[in-house]
């Protein structure tokens, strides 16, 4: 953000000396405060000053502003500051606490817990993940670990058993329909056609099934033979249990 | 020949101590030079660690014979602190206005208690003035009022003629004067 610089109004010029005017003034202050004047410069100020109250009143006031800058403390710069530069600059850091002590057993086994704890956690997230926490129990008991892996393998296999046997169901169903002439779909048979009618006259010949009616009916028998099972194998307010 | 130009030779050569003994003595001229010119001392903090890691690697280029180690370095932390001021331009003007900057500084712990508050207020208040000036303004007061260089110094770390340091130093002091006086700081 830069503050719009305010001239400072100074008085009229009548009666001064024309070698100093009151512009001069704000043009060499620094001159005049860090003393770089020539000794006519600085006569013609100091006559002019005697006279010009505003420009005695600018310098005043700007030169006690710089000299109390110019007395503020240095901030100290943080602590280990060059220490860091250091070792950021040559790779050789100070002796601190960590490369004092990096060496020893302490610290060693510090970390191999630190490691020990870091694994569990993750084991405990994994287990809790696949679904053994929530049985209440304590999850690494081993007699635990072992049943629940036996229930999971069986109701896998128990699942893909029933998959297949309901695939070979509808399977053996829409064999079975397929072989016999639907009534609603297949018209029935025509009867013979008199003699001496011509062939085009005849009533239309049996057209085979479209395949999207027979996509339809199979698919038609599968969810209901799942819906049964589902209905069978899930009582209302029980967990689902292996059929 | 100075101190500084034969560490800065045994430096080139590979010496450590040495690198080490001019890293810790100007540390401090950096850091508040950083300091003064962004008011925020991790980012002082900051700057000055890479305005040391850049001398380390270009210390080669520093000619005794061109000028003192002080204003060569002094360069180095001004160029670097304009580009700091250029990247950081986008962040200051979605700043609020009213959000002033903390300053946390830490002076010199052997002064009195009172004296301690008054050069810490008024530390701040000056820092808050510094902060409202314009960059050229800012870098030529505090080179010349903070840092203490001479104009000579100046106008070799601001590669501008004298005379655009005189002027601004001066109208940087005519408007840091007209601020701390507006914050209400009288002079001594």
């Amino acid at each position: 953000m830069r503050v719009s610089s305010r001239k400072w109004e100074c008085a009229p010029l009548s009666g001064l000396s024309m070698d100093w005017p009151c512009t001069l003034t704000e043009e060499r202050l620094s001159d005049v405060l860090d003393r770089l004047l020539l000794p006519a410069e600085s006569a013609a100020f100091s006559a002019h000053a005697s006279e010009c109250e505003r420009c005695t009143r600018l310098v005043s006031q700007v030169g006690g502003i710089v000299s109390q800058v110019r007395r503020l403390a240095a901030v100290d710069e943080p602590p280990f500051l060059a220490s860091r530069i250091i070792a950021v600059t040559r790779g050789t850091a100070e002796p601190t606490a960590r490369g004092l002590f990096g060496w020893s057993p302490a610290t060693s086994l510090s970390r191999l817990a630190m490691g020990l704890v870091t694994v569990a956690a993750t084991f405990l997230i994994v287990f809790h993940a696949a679904g053994s926490g929530t049985s209440g129990k304590f999850p690494f008991n081993p007699a635990s670990l072992f049943r629940d892996a036996n229930r999971r393998a069986h109701l896998t296999y128990a699942r893909g058993i029933k998959f297949v046997n309901d695939l070979r169901v509808v399977y053996e169903i829409q064999s079975r329909l397929s072989s016999q002439p639907d009534p609603v779909l297949e018209p029935a048979p025509a009867p013979a056609p008199r003699e001496g009618r011509p062939d085009s006259e005849a009533s239309p010949t049996r057209q085979p099934i479209p395949s999207t009616h027979r996509a339809f009916r199979s698919a038609s028998v599968f969810a209901l033979l799942v819906f049964a099972g589902q209905t069978r194998n899930a009582p209302e307010g029980t967990p689902r249990s292996l059929p | 020949m100075e101190p500084d130009a034969q560490l800065v030779r045994l430096c080139i050569r590979g010496d450590g101590p040495s690198w080490e003994e001019l890293v810790r003595r100007h540390t401090r001229r950096v850091y508040n030079l950083c300091y003064r010119f962004t008011s925020n001392s991790a980012a002082a903090e900051d700057l000055t660690q890479e305005v040391f890691v850049r001398v380390y690697r270009t210390l080669a280029s520093y000619a005794s014979a061109q000028g003192a180690f002080t204003t060569w370095l002094t360069s180095v932390t001004r160029n670097l602190l304009v580009d700091h001021y250029r990247r950081t331009r986008r962040d200051r003007l979605t700043d609020s206005i009213d959000a002033m900057p903390q300053f946390d500084e830490r002076p010199s712990p052997a002064r009195t208690p009172d004296r301690l508050a008054q050069a810490s207020e008024l530390s701040s208040q000056v820092q808050r003035g510094l902060l409202k000036l314009s960059p050229e303004l800012r870098e030529a007061v505090i080179l010349r009022d903070l840092q203490g260089l001479e104009y000579q110094e100046i106008r070799t770390v601001l590669q501008v003629p004298e005379g655009t340091v005189k002027s601004r130093i001066n109208r940087g002091r005519i408007e840091l004067a007209r601020i701390l006086e507006e914050m209400g700081v009288r002079p001594a």
